[in-house]
């Protein structure tokens, strides 16, 4: 008995028309725990180094975690993963709403789908029953419209992941989506579903899912209820959501506008949390096992022009929608969300290759020839929505921006990298970092490129100084470590951090859940393994030395943030070295950014070490030991 | 000379300060987990108030009194109980 989990997998090759169930391994269970850690480890094994992200041999992976629709708080989470086509490297996305519960639910811990369907198809699971069906009726619609067509179709009961438009046609930056809202984002894996003619999964189950102490769990969670009702931090949360930080972010000078050009979005008042519940919402949304509520679902209209519902705007939406659109009516930028979501396009890169196009206009790199004649302009939701609608059917200028900004910048030349704000192919979350040096180190580093989801050290710069280079580095490894655990349990990130759940109270879950003699430390250690087993993966497909990939737009040394609270600010090349030397040395690589043979055989990867040597891509001997812990955690916690 | 008499015709109001997560081991609770009570004298903003108690104001994202969002400009009354809410990164 496997307790924690369903205890099967699914295993479709879409070229075939195949589907088999096998059982999970043990070993996969308790040495990756689940999602993000079963998505790397299946790359790892099972992708050959030079398959194409879009082609028959790459994987596309649902998992679910360990802790995925159990009786804890906010176990809703489901990790989906592929070889990106952005950055041609692991990629994993975490989703919440009710889909992961659902498949775990129906019997499954996790899928691998290969091959390319030669029809549009999509996966219908209810329990046992698993088959492939046609999408021609739903091939060619919205996100949002495929799902409620399927809902009406099969019923409310089952939950749908799907890709609209943009995945089909296999943009670099489309996302899955589900429950009318809820996305797997970034790194294009609705271009992987895409280009496997996978239109969407339905899901359905009816199964329980074994707990070694259910007593147990359950007088855990209910104490963490009680004490979680009443925390000061839980009213604004259910209130505002993270749309609450547009604020924040402005008067502290690290919201995107107009492209990262500045920190600081004159008139931010008008797209701040309170506009948004006060003008804007309907109604309050939380995903499985979660009483926060935090989603917030709007409607937005605008006589004549549109009138559309909508999850969010949340914070990062609105930052790269909104401020580095330079969108400032709500309204607007809430309709830009909306088409983001029914065009199935990551509303963070989404936003992020727009406002590209506009500032490469502004320079005068794109011209009105290159835009069927239009002028287009900061500001204005028209020119978003001609943007967004060219680059999900890749028609004109969109064939050129549907690859994201690293590639639509190397095909303009001149400057037009400059002002791709990217890492590694995936463009920056919504933290303007010129003046946060932690922040942009946890953007370089993270393995999947410039996410907040691998790191977000805005605090950490604040607490010990925005000027200051050293002595952070450590900190950014730790919390590398601690929010992907997050995604890899399937557990929420936002419910933990900021409302003193802490990781030893999962972990009393988890060894309810499973009867593990698990640690705290033993679970960070699982995520240190799968950070530097897609570290390797990443070098091995994309060439050394790691160090090259790891530098941000240059625009962070050679442009001062030119107004707000952090005007004149920015960092030097040298400063971006520091970081990297620091982090490094942190993680005990080397000085390429190469993990060393001692690291990966002491988290269990002597294999890895082996092909990377074989390559030349191991890391080399250092004057510096391997530290013993790699990371250390702020006090208090910074998050 | 001219503080000094400027203070003593300031008042004295008490408030409390409530907060979690990362802001709790900084706010030094007394009155309860999250909770601290707090003298002040005048009327000094949020932001003067948490630097005077060694909170850095940038670590506090807004705050919430009695279900109302303000900000570190608002100068809080007597008797009021404010939460301070840290940033936090997502969605």
């Amino acid at each position: 008995m496997q307790y924690g989990f369903a205890g099967s997998v699914l295993r479709v090759d879409l070229t075939r028309g195949s589907i088999e169930k096998h059982p999970l391994s043990d070993e996969l269970a308790r040495n990756w725990l689940g999602a993000r850690g079963i998505v790397a480890r299946t790359l790892w094994e099972e992708v050959p180094l030079d398959a194409d992200p879009l082609g028959p041999e790459n994987r596309f992976v649902v998992a679910t975690g360990v802790m995925t629709g159990h009786f804890v708080p906010a176990g809703s989470k489901c990790g989906f993963g592929a070889i990106s086509p952005a950055t041609n490297s692991h990629h994993d996305a975490s989703m919440g709403g009710h889909f992961g519960p659902e498949l775990k639910a129906a019997g499954y811990d996790y899928i691998v789908i290969q091959g390319i369907s030669p029809k549009p198809v999509y996966l219908f699971i209810e329990d046992d029953q698993v088959e492939l069906r046609p999408a021609d009726t739903v091939w060619g619609l919205g996100s949002i419209d495929t799902e409620a067509r399927l809902k009406n179709e099969l019923g409310e009961s089952f939950q749908i992941a799907t890709i609209g438009p943009a995945g089909e046609n296999q943009v670099h930056f489309a996302c899955i989506s589900h429950d009318f809202g809820r996305q797997a984002g970034r790194g294009g894996l609705g271009a992987v579903m895409g280009s496997k003619k996978l239109k969407a999964i339905a899901v359905r189950g009816t199964h329980a899912i074994p707990v070694k102490e259910l007593d147990v769990l359950k007088e855990g969670t209910k104490a963490v209820i009680q004490r979680t009702k009443t925390h000061p931090n839980m009213a604004p949360w259910q209130r505002y959501g993270t749309s609450m930080f547009v604020g924040w972010a402005n008067e502290r000078g690290c919201y995107p506008t107009r492209n990262f050009q500045s920190s600081y979005f004159e008139g931010w008042e008008k797209v701040d949390g309170p506009v948004l519940k006060e003008e804007l919402w309907v109604n309050d949304k939380a995903c499985f096992g979660c009483w926060m509520n935090c989603g917030k679902y709007s409607r937005t209209t605008k006589e004549g022009r549109y009138d559309a519902f909508v999850e969010g705007p949340e914070y990062e939406t609105t930052a790269l929608c909104g401020g580095s659109c330079g969108i400032g009516d709500l309204r607007d930028v809430a309709y830009a969300n909306y088409l983001c979501d029914n065009l199935g396009l990551d509303t963070i890169s989404g936003g992020s290759t727009v406002a590209f196009a506009m500032e490469c206009f502004q320079r005068g790199i794109l011209t009105s020839a290159d835009l069927d004649g239009r002028e287009i302009q900061f500001g204005s939701i028209d020119d978003f929505e001609y943007l967004v609608r060219k680059i999900a059917t890749r028609e004109g200028i969109g064939a050129l921006l549907a690859d994201g900004t690293r590639q639509a910048a190397m095909k303009l030349g001149g400057d037009a990298l400059k002002y791709a704000i990217q890492v590694k192919g995936l463009e920056h979350s919504g933290y303007e970092s010129r003046s946060l040096p932690a922040n942009l180190l946890g953007f370089m580093t993270a393995d999947i490129g410039a996410h907040h989801n691998r790191s977000w050290a805005v605090t950490v710069d604040l607490e010990l100084g925005r000027d200051n280079i050293s002595g952070k580095a450590k900190h950014v490894v730790y919390l590398q470590h601690i929010r992907p655990l997050w995604d890899i349990l399937s557990i929420c990130r936002l419910f933990y951090g900021e409302i003193d759940v802490l990781l030893e109270d999962t972990t009393a879950s988890l060894r309810a859940i499973t009867g593990w003699d698990i640690s705290e430390e033993e679970q960070l250690r699982i995520a240190e393994r799968v950070f530097n087993l897609t570290r390797a993966i990443f070098l091995l497909r994309n060439g050394g030395p790691g160090r090259q990939h790891d530098i941000p737009s240059r625009r962070h040394w050679e442009d001062p943030v030119p107004t707000g609270p952090e005007a004149g600010k920015h960092l030097t090349r040298e400063a971006i070295d520091l970081l990297l030397d620091e982090y490094y040395q942190a993680r005990g690589w080397d000085g390429d950014g190469h993990p060393r043979r001692e690291v990966l055989e002491d988290l269990g990867l002597a294999d890895v070490a082996d092909r990377l040597e074989a390559v030349g891509l191991l890391g080399k001997t250092m004057p510096w030991p391997v530290p013993s812990t790699r990371g250390e955690m702020m006090k208090p916690a910074a998050m | 000379m001219r503080g000094d008499a400027l203070s003593c015709q300031e008042t004295r109001v008490k408030i409390y300060l409530k907060a979690g997560g990362l802001l709790k081991d900084k706010l030094h609770p007394d009155i309860d987990q999250y909770t601290r009570a707090l003298k002040v004298t005048g009327s000094p903003t949020l932001a003067e108030i948490l630097e005077s108690i060694g909170i850095q104001p940038g670590l506090v994202a807004f705050a919430m009194v009695e279900n109302r969002l303000c900000r570190l400009d608002y100068r809080p009354k007597d008797g009021e109980v404010l939460s301070l809410h840290p940033p936090v990164s997502g969605g």
